[in-house]
């Protein structure tokens, strides 16, 4: 497949060579999903993607030359997921950021690894992610493979419990433990993304 | 009314207050003050449900029921309002989110968003509060004094009968405090079963919302009770008699 310019939604394991701006929406897949993503000079992809489904995510990132790659990334689950995340640049002058918020009220695991290798110049990683263990657990394993100085990697990763201080602040308004934990984590899951209209996507998908 | 007979609570297994008493009537604004770290927040604390307190023995009666078998939840529902000294943070939750939830829980039934609209909007004109409020993450990137504005937002919104203001004047300037000082009083005034607890070591708050009766807090409890003038001369003299801890 190739994406000029265009916004598609996916629900499958597919090959895909991006061009120009070109953005991939994904909620709540039906299967386990596996993108090999290839970003060709100056291109610019936007993933925003939602998942409350036990179905695992596998993507496969390569960047050539000035090329923007976002990653919006929220879950929330209650079962098994594995989320494998992999970045490998092969020319200069790319930035990949990767924002996860998630609520593993299950198992979750996460391989988050970049490669940046030593021929690429000017290369940008960011990896921002955060999970909110409400009634589960998860186990993150990032990997950044930097054999070049020339390249910018900042990882952040934050696992966390609910903040029962803020409970007792939402109960004291009237409003009962269960409607607070909702209140807290869609705010935490809704809150990454920029794109207002994937929000509301969202919303009525998990409504209906 | 709500009454405290003997009470004696801990927190992390040290005994901040001990054979506590007070009592606070319909109608009535009651005044608590003391030097910093005797327990005056810590009572808020206790009233409102907060299970980092330990209430090791005593009683708080409101409205002739034991308020200590209720949770937080039906404490709220039941009129109990505490305005925090520092309001929490709630990030990815707007005012708006917050106090549907609130309202639909209280209510029992989906809410009429164009009333809450137009009901919150009316607020924020009443107690100068930018509309731009509504949307913003409760208590996010607000000042000390934005905080207290926001839960005051809250309380209008929530109609309390007791309201407890814990250190409301920290963080607000003179002209806001006025302004909040005086809503809060006409609030007070609209229902006779409104009652207020004001906590501060400052004595300006009061000139504005008159308490009725004045009580000392040290060492653990009450150790004097008086009027307004007790406030006073708790302005001059300090709390400990001879140094002046009040500013
Ligand atoms: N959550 C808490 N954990 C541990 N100690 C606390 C906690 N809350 C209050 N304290 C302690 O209890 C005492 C009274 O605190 P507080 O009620 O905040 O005082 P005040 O409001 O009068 O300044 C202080 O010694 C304070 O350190
Ligand atoms: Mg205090």
């Amino acid at each position: 497949m190739r994406l000029n310019n265009k916004s598609i939604d996916i629900n499958d394991s597919v090959n895909i060579d991006v061009l120009g701006n070109s953005k991939i929406n994904i909620i709540n897949p039906d299967s386990d999903i596996k993108l090999n993503i290839h970003l060709k000079d100056n291109s610019n992809l936007i993933i925003n993607d939602f998942n409350e489904t036990k179905n695992d995510i596998d993507y496969n990132i390569i960047q050539d030359n000035n090329s923007i790659f976002n990653m919006y990334h929220t879950f929330r689950i209650s079962d098994n997921y594995n989320i494998n995340y992999k970045v490998n640049f092969l020319g200069n002058n790319n930035i990949n950021n990767v924002y996860i918020h998630g609520v593993s009220n299950g198992m979750v695991s996460m391989n988050v690894d970049g490669i940046l290798p030593s021929g690429g110049e000017n290369n940008i990683v960011n990896e921002d992610i955060k999970v909110l263990t409400i009634h589960g657990s998860c186990f993150i394993s990032p990997m950044l493979h930097v054999s070049n100085l020339n390249v910018i990697a900042n990882h952040k990763t934050a696992i966390s419990k609910i903040d029962e201080n803020i409970i007792f602040y939402l109960e004291s308004k009237g409003i009962n433990r269960a409607s607070a934990e909702e209140l807290i984590e869609n705010g935490y899951l809704y809150g990454i993304y920029e794109d207002k209209e994937f929000i509301k996507r969202i919303r009525s998908d998990i409504n209906e | 009314m709500l009454k405290i007979d003997n009470l004696t609570v801990s927190v992390n297994n040290k005994i901040i207050l001990k054979d506590f008493n007070m009592e606070i009537k319909d109608s009535e604004v009651v005044a608590l003050m003391g030097p910093n770290g005797v327990g005056k927040s810590t009572i808020c604390k206790v009233i409102m449900g907060d299970p980092n307190y330990i209430v090791e023995s005593g009683s708080i009666t409101y409205n002739n029921e034991d308020l200590l078998k209720m949770d937080v939840v039906t404490r709220s529902k039941k009129g109990i309002y505490l305005v925090n000294q520092n309001p929490i943070e709630v990030e990815g939750v707007t005012n708006a989110d917050l106090l549907r939830s609130a309202v639909e829980e209280k209510t029992n039934e989906r809410i009429n968003i164009f009333k809450f609209d137009k009901e919150l909007t009316g607020i924020c004109d009443e107690l100068d509060i930018p509309k731009s409020f509504i949307h913003r993450d409760v208590n996010v990137g607000m000042s000390g004094g934005e905080r207290k504005k926001n839960e005051i937002l809250h309380l209008y919104m929530l109609k309390p009968d007791f309201i407890m203001l814990d250190e409301l004047d920290s963080g607000l300037d003179v002209d806001n405090l006025r302004e909040l000082s005086l809503a809060l009083t006409k609030y007070l005034n609209e229902d006779k079963k409104r009652s207020c607890l004001i906590v501060t070591h400052h004595t300006n708050i009061l000139e504005y919302i008159k308490p009725n009766k004045v009580n000392i807090l040290m060492d653990k409890h009450i150790v004097e009770t008086g009027d307004y003038s007790l406030a006073k001369k708790i302005e001059v003299s300090g709390f400990k008699g001879e140094e002046n801890e009040t500013k």
